[in-house]
């Protein structure tokens, strides 16, 4: 199932540019295809002691944009419907319904978990409770791309990302939906700092590489917003309004900045 | 043999049967429009041109040129729009040559819709002609199949809904050459804005029976913001395994030098 | 004799590869350039015939042959068979006046020709794609010699 989000063109069926298609002669199959892709991407980044969390806000279906404004992270778990104490966000991309549909679960769960124990869910457990979720709809699918952000027990910022059908993993930075493709290999460079040396440190394969720091949150900010202006540039699905939220131990800011909107 | 080469086209199906994609071609999903006014007409289209849901061009040019007078605008594939009007502007060319006079709009859009009837909708093309003839102002939509209309105001490709929006609740029967520039340009940001196959820049061609002119990048209401912060690496962050130098005296060893000549005896070109 | 305008739909529904015989035996479909060349020798006789199944290639194929035939029957309805008859003996003798080597870019149609089919001012992807660069040209002696059927 993980293939329903491949980025080999190959596993995304062909793609025709021509007309004749390969018929199946006289036979025609009617099928219900519940699912549809509503577009965006969503942007994930932990630090020392904080995680961003960032997404558009367009919904698309087609070439065509539904709203400009339909935010993809949803804060989860607070004591009341307006998650003023929330401490967890759920970022869903792909088939917004589902997304919509997760969230409501995941929020329920934490809700009544907070009932019954007298505290908020920790992050990591909400996680591991949101891979369980994925997995049990194993064989007719959320069909989103889910990423989990939040605080874990030591104060880290941490950030979950998963798969449609539940296999999870606990990452530093992850960048998903559309323009996935096109921002991770920024975040691997400007985050990781992947195939960076040191200037002079070495010569031929003695080169040492850049020292690798956590991001602070002024220079993550920024690496967000360049991400998503060039998604926009180049990703016609990608644009309007940029939603970021930053979580911290005081509780969680959000932000709404403006992208592109052609 | 003459003609397109369907030599592949066997082994293409067979590749296919085992599951390998099609390539895929750069599409206009574009919107492209025209307007007649009161003593002339004007054609605008967008400058976005895209390859599945990627910005292959943010600022390609979809105004193409067909005769002095005569010009197209082109929304489907991208390479098929391209060659079909390049070709249909030679054979306008000769024509006007053999007939000694000035082309005319229907002869276009006649040729245009026979050779895309021929090809039974394959070539790909669905282009908006628009120019002034001795006949007078002309207006035509050409579909990838044969098929044409005449009207005082047309759209196009996939913003066409978006554009004919603008159309139908602000056109009216006279226009001067402004309100019809605004109108036509306020018909392509609705499709710029409101349908994802088009964006960037709005382009403009404006024919009357003296001139043509092409009002390139005529509203440019998507620049690219700044970043905020400059990605410059350090000299030195890229890994170097393995470093020669050749000197400019050696070079000679592994490429033909030959001396350029001077200023002042500068190449011929074509004036 | 019928006046038909667009050729009507001859495509193949299959495509054999058993009696074409310039792909190798273990890739049927695929011209083998090692056995026969770059491509078709002009003086193949499929040259004319497909060589695909896609639905275009009959109809450009036979797209000239059938705007032709419709325009001798109109001559022929108006004025009798001998206008139809008078001009194919006109081109048949400009045909064979004009004669150019393959290496020359004979086998194209020349410009007599094309006024005689009333084409002189035409362009087309015919005249753009000739075909030339993909075909093997045989040397002038062997032309000759095929012409005067000495081989």
């Amino acid at each position: 199932m993980a293939a329903m989000f491949s980025q080999n063109p190959l596993m995304n069926g062909p793609h025709y540019a021509t007309t004749d298609a390969p018929k199946t002669n006289d036979f025609r199959e009617h099928r219900f295809y519940p699912y549809t892709d509503n577009g965006g991407s969503t942007l994930a980044i932990s630090g020392a002691d904080f995680t961003v969390m960032a997404g558009d806000t367009r919904h698309t279906s087609g070439y065509s944009i539904n709203s400009r404004m339909e935010p993809k992270l949803f804060k989860i778990g607070g004591t009341t419907a307006d998650q003023h104490d929330a401490t967890i966000v759920l970022s869903v991309c792909g088939f917004a319904a589902d997304g919509n549909a997760l969230r409501d679960q995941l929020d329920t769960i934490c809700k009544i978990y907070r009932y019954r124990h007298g505290k908020a869910m920790s992050a990591n457990a909400c996680a591991k409770r949101l891979s369980t979720i994925l997995y049990g709809k194993r064989f007719f699918p959320y069909y989103v791309h889910a990423m989990l952000g939040g605080i874990d027990e030591e104060g880290k910022g941490v950030v979950y990302s998963y798969d449609p059908v539940g296999s999870y993993e606990r990452e530093t930075c992850r960048a998903a939906g559309a323009a996935g493709s096109l921002i991770m290999p920024f975040l691997d460079n400007q985050v990781n700092f992947k195939n960076q040396y040191a200037p002079g440190s070495g010569v031929g394969h003695n080169l040492q590489e850049r020292e690798r720091r956590p991001l602070l949150l002024n220079e993550v900010e920024t690496v967000v917003k360049d991400a998503f202006d060039g998604a926009a540039e180049r990703h016609i699905e990608v644009g309007d309004s940029l939603q970021l939220l930053i979580l911290t131990k005081d509780g969680i800011e959000e932000k709404f900045l403006p992208l592109k909107k052609d | 043999m003459p003609g397109f080469d369907f030599s592949n086209y066997n082994r293409n199906a067979a590749l296919h049967a085992q599951g390998m994609p099609l390539p895929k071609a750069t599409s206009t999903g574009t919107t492209i429009v025209g307007c007649i006014f009161d003593g002339g007409v004007v054609i605008a289209a967008d400058t976005r041109a895209t390859s599945g849901p990627i910005v292959a061009d943010k600022n390609c040019e979809k105004l193409h040129y067909i005769a002095p007078q005569i010009w197209c605008a082109g929304a489907g594939t991208a390479a098929d729009t391209e060659f079909t009007t390049a070709l249909i502007s030679s054979q306008l060319e000769l024509h006007a040559m053999s007939t000694g006079r000035k082309p005319r709009v229907v002869t276009c859009m006649t040729m245009l819709k026979q050779h895309l009837f021929r090809y039974q909708g394959h070539i790909g093309a669905y282009l908006v002609v628009a120019g002034v003839d001795p006949t007078g102002t002309h207006l035509f939509t050409v579909h990838a199949h044969g098929s044409t209309d005449k009207l005082p105001y047309v759209t196009m490709g996939s913003g066409s809904l978006a554009a004919m929006s603008v159309f139908e609740s602000k056109w009216k029967a006279e226009l001067t050459q402004e309100e019809a520039v605004e109108l036509a340009s306020q018909a392509i940001l609705a499709g710029i804005w409101n349908d994802l196959g088009s964006g960037s820049n709005v382009d403009v061609a404006v024919i009357t029976p003296e001139k043509t002119t092409l009002k390139r990048n005529l509203i440019k209401p998507n620049e690219k913001v700044p970043k905020q912060q400059s990605y410059k690496f350090a000299r030195g962050t890229t890994a170097v395994l393995n470093e020669k130098i050749i000197k400019k005296s050696e070079i000679g060893r592994y490429v033909s030098v030959q001396e350029v000549p001077l200023e002042s005896d500068k190449m011929e070109v074509d004036s | 004799m019928s006046l038909r305008i667009v050729p009507e739909n001859s495509q193949a529904t299959s495509f054999s590869h058993a009696n074409r015989t310039t792909s190798a035996p273990s890739a049927p479909g695929v011209h083998d350039t090692l056995r026969h060349g770059v491509a078709q020798s002009p003086f193949d006789a499929a040259a004319g015939k497909p060589s695909s199944a896609h639905p275009l290639e009959a109809r450009l194929k036979s797209w000239e042959a059938t705007q032709e035939s419709l325009r001798m029957e109109t001559l022929r309805r108006t004025y009798g068979i001998a206008e139809p008859v008078r001009r194919g003996m006109e081109l048949k003798i400009v045909r064979d006046g004009e004669w150019r080597p393959l290496a020359l870019g004979g086998g194209l149609p020349s410009v007599h020709e094309d006024i005689l089919k009333g084409r002189e001012d035409m362009i087309s992807w015919e005249d753009v794609f000739t075909g030339d660069e993909m075909r093997g040209v045989p040397g002038v002696h062997d032309e000759m010699e095929r012409k005067l059927k000495m081989q």
